[in-house]
């Protein structure tokens, strides 16, 4: 069942020559991790301000499913919860002070408010600073408290804004293992970061925006990349062989990349290189880090669909 | 909810020192020493005023000076810096009683002598003048003896030209109004200064994004920024209760006046709520206009200072043009300073009522106009 789903999407702001975003469609399951990557001014946040309710697009929809018939700014304000990159809580609070203020926002009855903070607090391993300021706190404690914030109201749909910027690999790390079992707790995730790595490890889908403009990468953890540099400059009718085997290869003078799918694919590739007889001077065999999509797609100017 | 936002506002204020200096320390330093400024007695400030006295040493021109030496001024003959030069002309008691309307002294003031100080020395110039013409006549006429000794005489002129007797002055009006005239203002101008916080608090909250986040939470953001007034309101109440227990009854003690009793709780409560009122639903117009905290500290600041400044706190709106004394007729700080006084004094009048009324109409069109620009600033935000 989708969480949401965006039909067609145009934002154009005011006065603006081109679209902020155009054509944009996603489709995006319940407990499901949407990755959304590009360059700074691509459109992820308009994309993100679209769907927390705070801009009309120009065109297209953006439906929840939802049993209640709620409008997009009531069910955002019951389901949906943003962790926004800059720390959105107030530093001269402690910790519990600012935990206990967001959620006194939520319609909870007292008891329930208590058990959310200590769920939380729990979650997001704040115990042990729960009464220092927050202006005191770690950068990764900061990280959480942002994050915990969001989780206050137990939302089902959670949008996170480079979440991990200048944090220490091991809150990262806590950071993300939590993210993963939230999403194993049936939550909805929209994760929007420049560090490709992490976007991969977590995401179930990647959009790429460019100058407004998606790309979809649906990424297959099987399909890994086999990249061979050889003695010579390959010629074009060896190359064509591989069109026979639909195995999905990129050449450039002496060096070839091919994207496998499988092990019979593998090993059909293997059997070409070995009649072919040509010099090779090195080979790796590695899973396709989404960085080397993102530097192909973005070094070219057309939008290509992988 | 409402509990939480008055805590988190409250720990706000009081965590920002700056907020905390111009809202409590800042009100009480003017007022004590604007108050200590102008508690100096008519007498001490005449005594320490330097004034060079030029004669020819003519009898009636040293009977003059005595008469002008016995509202307490130090008369030199020869002082360069002097605050005041009196240059009499000869021939004083001729001059006197001729009917040409020639003048008999010519008077110099120094470029840092206050206005009021001027009027006082004319006014003791023109008694003197006045009392020495009566012992002259006298003498002449024989109702005065000539062979008392001069003090006896200027003491007999004295007590005939003496007229304190015939003024009565109300108790409280002798002793306070040193106290209701600097402490009303300098407390009225703490409290409008609850600008700065609100204004602060708010950009804070656009900045950091906690706004966006807020706008996602199940709250009516326009019932956020009234519970945030609110919160203020509370605080602004406790500031005025604050400033008047200093400026009534600390500061009043400090320079040996008597302390300004609460006369009238329920004066003082409607002073106290219209005031705090007014106050903050002005700050709020001006905490939905700032973009950014330059312009908070200079509009919010600034606006005070002039408003201040038109409603007769830095300069005394009596001695102000009369155009400049009805602008002031339509500042908030008039009239809320206006209240303060008729609540130290323990007797509303109509003017004060006048006062409560424009304070509260100034409020309700306030919050309405800052209500409308807080509904078009939370429109316009968005993801950055």
């Amino acid at each position: 069942m989708s969480a949401f789903i965006i039909t067609d999407l145009e934002y154009r702001y005011a006065a603006a020559s081109v679209p902020a975003l155009q054509g944009i469609n996603i489709n995006l399951a319940k407990g499901q991790c949407l990755g959304l990557i590009g360059p700074n001014g691509s459109g992820k946040s308009t994309l993100l301000s679209i769907l927390s309710g705070l801009l009309t697009p120009t065109s297209g929809t953006v439906f929840f499913s939802q049993n209640d018939n709620l409008t997009l700014a009531k069910y955002v304000q019951k389901n949906v919860a943003l962790v926004p990159q800059e720390y959105a809580f107030y530093p001269q609070l402690s910790v519990t002070q600012n935990l206990e203020y967001f959620v006194s926002l939520c319609a909870f009855s007292y008891a329930e408010s208590q058990t959310r903070v200590e769920t939380v607090s729990h979650q997001c391993q704040l115990q042990e600073v729960s009464n220092q300021k927050a202006k005191f706190l770690s950068g990764g404690y900061k990280r959480r408290l942002n994050l915990a914030i969001a989780l206050l109201k137990d939302p089902q749909i959670l949008y996170l804004d480079e979440p991990t910027v200048g944090v220490d690999p091991i809150s990262r790390g806590s950071i993300l293992s939590l993210l993963s079992a939230l999403k194993n707790q049936g939550k909805t995730i929209v994760y929007t970061s420049h560090l490709l790595t992490e976007v991969q490890d977590i995401c179930d889908q990647i959009v790429m925006l460019k100058l407004g403009k998606a790309s979809y990468l649906s990424l297959d953890q099987g399909q890994k990349c086999l990249t061979i540099e050889f003695a010579h400059t390959l010629s074009v009718s060896w190359v064509e062989q591989f069109s026979g085997l639909s195995i999905k290869v990129e050449c450039k003078d002496n060096h070839l990349k091919a994207y496998i799918k499988s092990s019979a694919e593998l090993f059909a590739m293997m059997a070409l290189l070995s009649q072919s007889q040509l010099d090779i001077l090195n080979m790796h065999y590695d899973q396709t880090s989404l960085t080397q999509y993102y530097l192909n797609h973005m070094e070219n100017n057309d939008i290509t669909e992988y | 909810m409402i509990l939480q936002s008055i805590k988190k506002e409250f720990i706000l204020v009081f965590s920002d020192l700056h907020s905390v200096a111009v809202l409590l320390l800042m009100p009480v330093i003017f007022m004590l020493i604007m108050t200590f400024a102008m508690s100096e007695r008519q007498d001490d400030m005449i005594h320490n005023l330097a004034v060079e006295f030029k004669t020819n040493n003519e009898d009636e021109q040293a009977l003059f000076g005595r008469y002008l030496a016995g509202f307490g001024y130090q008369l030199n003959s020869e002082m360069p810096e002097a605050s005041a030069s009196l240059v009499l002309g000869s021939n004083l008691k001729q001059q006197l009683f001729s009917s040409q309307n020639i003048p008999l002294i010519q008077i110099e003031f120094g470029s840092a002598t206050s206005p009021a100080i001027q009027a006082l020395l004319n006014q003791h110039v023109q008694l003197a003048f006045a009392r020495l013409k009566l012992h002259l006549y006298m003498l002449d006429t024989g109702e005065m003896d000539e062979t008392l000794p001069l003090d006896k005489q200027m003491a007999q002129i004295n007590q005939q030209t003496d007229t304190s007797q015939y003024i009565k002055v109300a108790k409280d009006n002798l002793e306070l109004p040193v106290v209701t005239y600097s402490v009303p203002s300098w407390l009225v101008f703490g409290v409008y200064f609850i600008v700065l916080p609100i204004s602060l608090t708010l950009l804070n909250e656009v900045q950091n994004g906690t706004l966006i986040r807020l706008k996602t939470f199940p709250v009516n953001l326009q019932h956020y920024f009234l519970v945030k007034l609110l919160a203020f309101y509370l605080f602004s109440i406790g500031q005025f209760l604050f400033l008047s227990l200093i400026g009534w009854r600390l500061i009043p003690l400090l320079i040996d006046l008597p302390a300004v009793p609460y006369k009238q709780l329920w004066e003082l409560l409607c002073t106290v709520l219209v005031v705090s009122l007014a106050a903050v639903s002005f700050a709020s117009i001006i905490a939905a206009l700032v973009r950014s905290f330059e312009q908070a500290i200079v509009l919010g600041g600034g606006v005070n200072i002039i408003m201040a400044a038109l409603s007769g706190f830095m300069v005394p709106l009596d001695i102000m043009p009369q155009s400049l004394q009805q602008i002031a007729q339509f500042s908030p700080m008039y009239w809320s300073a206006q209240l303060v006084k008729g609540t130290m004094y323990g007797q509303f009048n109509h003017e004060h009522w006048m006062s409560i009324i424009y304070l509260t109409v100034f409020a309700a069109i306030s919050l309405t106009i800052s209500a409308l620009l807080f509904s078009r600033r939370i429109k316009d935000l968005s993801w950055n």
